[in-house]
C-alpha cells in the first residue's frame, strides 16, 4: 500500500521547496511591498504560514499557495500602515542603478511611479507583468473579478504610459 | 505586450534581479516557523486549561445538585512538599510588572493572552508590539537575556514567555544607554532591515523590555516611553 503523496506532510520536502522558491517569492514580495526590508519580512512570514499549512496538507501548487498568502499579507500590511505614523524611508532603493543599455532612468522613473500606485493596482501590475499571470489567474489570486483586474491594469498603465512617453 | 507593458515588466524584473534569498533570510523563515509552532502549543494548552476549568465547574455543579456528601478523606490543600532528598522546590518566580505611563501617538492596544503571551490576531487591532515576535539571540555573551514584555490593552506592560520570541535574527550592538534606572540595548535586525532599522531594548537584571515594534517611531518617543515605564510589582 502506498501513502497518498498529497497528504504526507513531509518537512524535508518543505525545506526543499523553500530552497527552490525562496528567491522567487522574496522578489515578488519586494515588488508587492515596494520596499526590500518589508518584502523580506513579508516573504518570511508567508513561508512560515506555508509551513504551517504544509503540516496539515501539502499544497498542490506550493508557489501559487505561497503567492496568495503573500498577496494577502501585503494587503494586510498596507491596511496596518494606514493606522501607523508614517515612516520615513532611509533609501527608496531606486536610485543609483547602473544599466549598460541606458534604461536606468526609465526604470527608476517607472519604479517610482509604481510605488505611488494604489496597492491593488500595484499588485495587479506585479502579478500580470512580473509573475506573468493571466487576467483570470490574477483575479483568482486577488479574489476579485476579471473585469476588475482589467480596470486596475488599464488605470495603472495609463499612469505609467506618460512616464514611458516622456522618456521615449 | 505593448511598449508600456514591456517597459514595466523590464523595470520590475531589473529591480529585483539582485535580490536573493540569503542564509539569514532562510534562518528567519525557520525562526518564524518555530515561533508559529510554539504559538500553536500555547493555544492548545490554553484551550486544554479552559476545558479543564469547565469540566471542574460542571463537575462541582453536578456533585452539589446530587447532594453527595463531601469525602472526609479529601486531601488538604496543596503545600510545598519536600523531594526525596529533602529539598523544598522553590516557589514560582514572580515576574515584575510594569505600567506604561505613556504610549507613542497612533499606536493601538496589544493582543495579550491569558498567560501574558502575545497573541497575534489577523483580524484584530495591530499594535506597535506586533514585531515583538523578534527577540534577541541568547547565545553566550550576547546581552540581554530575560523576560520579554508586551503591553496590554490598558497600557500595562507584562512579560510573555521568555522563549516565545527567540530568534537569531537579531544582534545586539555594543551600545547601551542608561535611561533612568534602566539600560537600553540597541539591537539590529538582520532579517528584515538590512541594518536600516535599529531596534531598541530595555533591560535590567532579570528582565528585558521589548520595544522592537517602535521601529519607525521617533527616538524621542521611544525614550519617552522607556522613561515612563513604572514598575508596579
Amino acid at each position: 500500500m502506498t501513502a497518498e503523496p498529497a497528504l504526507v506532510a513531509d518537512h524535508a520536502a518543505f525545506e526543499e521547496y523553500v530552497r527552490g522558491d525562496a528567491t522567487a517569492l522574496l522578489r515578488l514580495a519586494v515588488l508587492l511591498a515596494g520596499d526590500r526590508d518589508a518584502g523580506s519580512d513579508l516573504a518570511q512570514e508567508a513561508l512560515a504560514r506555508v509551513a504551517r499549512a504544509w503540516r496539515r496538507r501539502v499544497p498542490d501548487d506550493p508557489h501559487a499557495f505561497a503567492r496568495t498568502v503573500l498577496v494577502n499579507l501585503a494587503r494586510d500590511r498596507r491596511r496596518m500602515l494606514r493606522r501607523r505614523p508614517k515612516q520615513v524611508p532611509f533609501d527608496d532603493g531606486y536610485a543609483g542603478t547602473t544599466d549598460p543599455f541606458g534604461n536606468a532612468d526609465l526604470r527608476a522613473s517607472l519604479l517610482r511611479e509604481v510605488a505611488r500606485l494604489p496597492a491593488r493596482q500595484r499588485a495587479v501590475l506585479v502579478l500580470r507583468f512580473y509573475e506573468d499571470l493571466s487576467e483570470r489567474e490574477t483575479a483568482a489570486v486577488l479574489g476579485c473579478s476579471v473585469s476588475s483586474v482589467k480596470t486596475h491594469t488599464q488605470r495603472a498603465l495609463g499612469r505609467l504610459r506618460e512616464t514611458v512617453e516622456e522618456a521615449g | 505586450m505593448n511598449e508600456t507593458e514591456a517597459a514595466v515588466a523590464d523595470a520590475l524584473r531589473a529591480h529585483v534581479a539582485d535580490v536573493e534569498a540569503s542564509p539569514e533570510f532562510l534562518a528567519g523563515v525557520a525562526a518564524r516557523e518555530a515561533a508559529h509552532r510554539r504559538q500553536s502549543v500555547v493555544r492548545l494548552a490554553a484551550a486544554a486549561a479552559a476545558a479543564a476549568v469547565v469540566a471542574l465547574v460542571v463537575g462541582a455543579t453536578v456533585v452539589t445538585r446530587g447532594a453527595a456528601p463531601p469525602s472526609p478523606a479529601a486531601p488538604p490543600a496543596a503545600t510545598p512538599t519536600a523531594t526525596a532528598d529533602g529539598a523544598v522546590p522553590p516557589p514560582p518566580a514572580v515576574r515584575p510588572r510594569y505600567e506604561a505611563t505613556w504610549l507613542p501617538p497612533g499606536f493601538g492596544p496589544a493582543q495579550v493572552g491569558t498567560d501574558g503571551e502575545w497573541v497575534p490576531d489577523e483580524r484584530g487591532p495591530r499594535t506597535w508590539l506586533e514585531t515583538a515576535r523578534y527577540a534577541p539571540p541568547t547565545r553566550p555573551g550576547e546581552p540581554p537575556r530575560g523576560v520579554l514584555f508586551v503591553v496590554t490593552m490598558s497600557g500595562e506592560v507584562i512579560p510573555p514567555s521568555a522563549d516565545y520570541y527567540r530568534t537569531e535574527a537579531f544582534e545586539p550592538q555594543a551600545k547601551q544607554v542608561r535611561i533612568g534606572s534602566l539600560t537600553v540595548w540597541r539591537v539590529r535586525d538582520h532579517s528584515a532591515s538590512g541594518g536600516l532599522i535599529v531596534y531598541q531594548w530595555l533591560a535590567e537584571p532579570g528582565v528585558v523590555v521589548d520595544v522592537t515594534g517602535m521601529a519607525g517611531v521617533p527616538d524621542r518617543d521611544v525614550r519617552r516611553f522607556i522613561a515612563g515605564l513604572r514598575r508596579v510589582s
